[in-house]
């Protein structure tokens, strides 16, 4: 009895040690690269990854272990989490299936019960869960938080973090830290006001707000014409990354509502097109940079920010990269925000140069106009909201570059903000003769000098993963998933799988062998070495 | 081919026509007051409704219909009869819905602007005009004299290179037609540019584009093959915006020129018609 008693404890303490995922994993994700733990792999967001088992030899010699096809229709922009054997992924508009990742068979799958309709901007999409402890954090795209049990899906709970109906909408993948959950919320298209939230990870209270438009009385609100700030939008629909040294957590914003009309929210419109730099514990603002003051060309800066320790002019320092939608790549000092540089990484047409506190002299004639303005980039910018990735043993950023101009157009009639739906200020039109081209873009951190190019047909809205193997994954418009060689761009592999790349691939162990994983169209396609 | 083309198309709508601004294309659907079939009618229709819908028509919808409504890449819209179905229950499912079997995409705007638009849409309504051609003589103009079927094809008759004709009467005014004739490079689609490649061997193919990508383009030559080509292959891709079509500006008297209008103007089968 005694000895069947301690069996069980052992079992018991196997079982949930398997699926544990604590604060400190966490912080220790670089060193532990055999799970895929949060969004963007750590907390430094590099999408980069220690492994070097699958490398520039024989990534040619890549062959389909499993494909996973998912039931939804919508644009699957997700990277899952892999946790000891076991995949955490979300499907949209926000379903979650925990798949063993020797078979890729579900092991549970949570199906969420959705009101409708909901106006989303660009898709019911999902970009991903977080993990802590054996719990699983879903945000949902009616604006939700829900907390499920890793080990059955079952819901713990479910707390309402905005309101649909109102254009509040969770796309980004939730970021866990210490015991908070980090959530970011969209509908910048809708007039919202945006805001970033932290719950308490075991009960869903909510701990602190920051309000990305300031409210009157609050620093920022006079950057707001009137009572602008109150649907200044401004959201933040992508994971942010943390510093656990400064304890400070960096977020991007979106752009100002309503979009493309500048006339009726004069001002420079704090804090969209920014980052943010918020304390962990509180929500409190330490510093923020704008990089488009003012927008009319709908460039979110929800980018990724990626965190560096390198050398820059001479010392090593606490970086910032920030390749964004405006076509500049930006160096910041993360610990004070301070302005390091700024220099286009593709065509650019609405600025004359950027001053030394990194404010862009913007061109006025570029504003959207009746007859319309030919601008670069387009309103997709020139690196939308993609994972960039930084490799620190090549140290090169390499960045989905996108080459292309829009017409863009203001309306004659002002917009009139209704909750819930569009608040457009007007539109934008494709070129008639040139749709433009993408490439991976390999670029100097220092300097944001072009190291290396690798061109495509038409887009890449892939993200991009860089390993220790000197390998960089990313994937086409056209279904074309490659393998470059990180120094030198050169195509060591690729395989046509027929669907969208939209979303950012991931690499993991299991079973002591490296394997790489990415959503295509709208199947999870999962790879290992031909052995 | 037909598969194919539907795939470029549905591609090039996906990658410029809809307004992106989260960073995607909205594939969702709008909100959805009315299944299909349902008869009511517009709530929105003073002359304030029209002027709001004529600035939601400007930015959204004059690209393809021209921004008086006659046409060019999309319908003329002027006639007062729509393709789709005329009541204002089926203009609100084509623009809140779309048509997969054509470029009109589905635009999620609110429930009011699209009632808006369809005001103005109404608006555009011009009264028929009788067109001074002889459909009949445009007829044996097409068939016996001036060689079109070469190229285009009407209910299953004729050559690939062109557009299919069979519907253009619905998707085209008199006087695009008109001018397509007169300067066939004037309004060119980009799927009808010319492309020429020339392979490592020096040898030149000429053809329409049908799809491409980062690796491989895929054509149909001058004698209507469908070829697929590695890129690494070609020595030169060019695409030249010129139609394969010559100007028949000096082929026909006005009298011909109208007749041929006239006939192609009367080519409206059915969008369902098989």
């Amino acid at each position: 009895m005694k000895y069947f008693s301690l069996l069980s404890c052992f079992l018991i303490f196997t079982a949930s040690a398997l699926a544990q995922v604590t604060y400190q994993d966490l912080l220790q994700a670089e060193e532990n690269p055999g799970n895929w733990l949060t969004y963007s792999g750590t907390y430094k967001s590099q999408r980069y990854s220690s492994l070097d088992q699958i490398n520039r030899k024989n990534v040619n010699k890549l062959k389909l272990k499993w494909a996973f096809q998912m039931k939804s229709f919508e644009k699957v922009e997700a990277s899952p989490l892999v946790v000891d054997g076991i995949m955490y992924l979300s499907q949209p508009p926000s379903d979650v299936f925990a798949l063993d990742v020797r078979t890729g068979r579900p092991f549970w799958a949570y199906e969420r019960d959705l009101p409708s309709p909901i106006n989303a901007c660009c898709g019911l999409v999902n970009r991903g869960v977080a993990i802590l402890g054996d719990t699983i954090y879903l945000g949902t795209i009616d604006a939700h938080l829900v907390a499920l049990d890793a080990k059955t899906g079952s819901v713990i709970w479910d707390v309402k973090v905005a309101d649909h109906r109102a254009g509040y909408a969770i796309t980004a993948a939730p970021l866990v830290v210490k015991d908070k959950i980090i959530v970011g919320i969209a509908g910048g298209e809708f007039g919202i006001r945006g805001f970033l939230d932290a719950y308490d990870a075991k009960t869903g209270e909510r701990s602190w707000r920051f309000h990305t438009v300031p409210g009157p009385g609050e620093p920022g609100n006079e950057t707001w014409e009137g009572d602008s700030w109150k649907t200044g939008g401004a959201p933040t629909w992508l994971t942010g990354s943390f510093d656990p040294e400064l304890n400070l957590i960096y977020w991007g914003t979106g752009n100002p509502s309503p979009d493309f009309n500048g006339e009726v929210r004069k001002g420079d419109n704090l804090y969209s097109d920014s980052v943010i730099a918020v304390d962990a514990d509180t929500g409190k603002l330490h510093w923020h940079f704008q990089f488009t003051p003012h927008d009319v060309w709908d460039w979110d800066a929800v980018q990724i920010p990626i965190l560096v320790d390198t050398k820059f002019q001479g010392r090593t320092r606490k970086l910032m990269l920030w390749p964004n939608r405006n076509a500049f790549y930006y160096v910041l000092d993360r610990v004070t925000g301070e302005f390091l540089l700024a220099k286009p990484f593709a065509k650019q047409t609405w600025n004359d140069g950027i001053d030394k506190n990194g404010r862009p002299l913007i061109k006025t004639e570029m504003f959207p106009s009746k007859e319309g303005t030919l601008v670069y980039p387009a309103v997709t910018g020139a690196m939308n909201w993609r994972s960039p990735s930084y490799s620190p043993i090549t140290d090169l950023i390499y960045v989905p570059a996108l080459e292309r101009g829009n017409i863009f157009f203001i309306s004659e009639v002002e917009p009139e903000y209704v909750p819930g739906n569009t608040f457009y200020g007007s539109l934008y039109q494709p070129m008639a003769d040139d749709q433009g081209f993408s490439a991976v873009r390999a670029l100097i951190p220092q300097t944001g000098e072009l190291k290396w190019e690798y061109k495509v047909y038409q887009g890449i809205e892939s993200g991009l993963l860089s390993t220790a193997g000197n390998v960089v994954f990313g994937g086409t418009d056209e279904g074309q998933f490659f393998a470059l060689d990180a120094l030198t761009g050169e195509e060591l592999w690729r395989l046509g799988l027929g669907g969208r790349i939209i979303a950012a691939p991931v690499t993991y162990l299991n079973e002591q062998q490296q394997h790489i994983t990415i959503a295509i169209g709208n199947t999870i396609f999962t790879f290992t070495l031909d052995n | 081919m037909k598969r194919v083309c539907t795939t470029v198309l549905f591609a090039f709508i996906c990658v410029i026509v809809f307004p992106l601004a989260q960073g995607d294309l909205p594939l969702a659907q709008g909100d959805l007051p009315l299944a299909q079939g349902d008869l009511l009618t517009n709530p929105h229709t003073s002359e304030n409704d029209k002027a709001m819908g004529a600035s939601v028509f400007r930015t959204q919808c004059a690209r393809c219909h021209n921004f008086d409504g006659s046409g060019g890449e999309g319908p003329d819209l002027t006639r007062g009869e729509f393709r789709h179905g005329s009541a204002d229950s089926d203009l609100f499912s084509t623009i809140s819905l779309g048509r997969s079997n054509n470029e009109m995409p589905h635009f999620t705007l609110p429930e009011k602007q699209i009632w808006q638009l369809i005001t103005f849409v109404r608006s555009l309504y011009r009264a028929p005009v009788n067109l001074p051609g002889d459909p009949v003589s445009g007829k044996r103009s097409y068939w016996e004299k001036s060689n079109c079927s070469q190229c285009h094809m009407i209910n299953g008759i004729g050559g690939r290179l062109g557009p299919d004709l069979s519907d253009i009467g619905w998707r085209r005014s008199p006087d695009h037609l008109e001018l397509s004739i007169l300067n066939p490079n004037q309004n060119i689609e980009r799927k009808y540019w010319l492309v020429q490649i020339i392979n490592k061997n020096g040898k030149t193919i000429n053809g329409i584009r049908l799809n491409e990508d980062s690796y491989s383009i895929q054509i149909m030559d001058m004698q209507e093959n469908l070829l697929s080509l590695w890129k690494r292959d070609l020595e030169e891709i060019k695409q030249v915006k010129q139609s394969l079509m010559p100007s028949f500006k000096a082929n026909f008297g006005m009298t011909e020129l109208e007749d041929l209008v006239a006939y192609l103007y009367s080519l409206r089968r059915k969008a369902n018609q098989r």
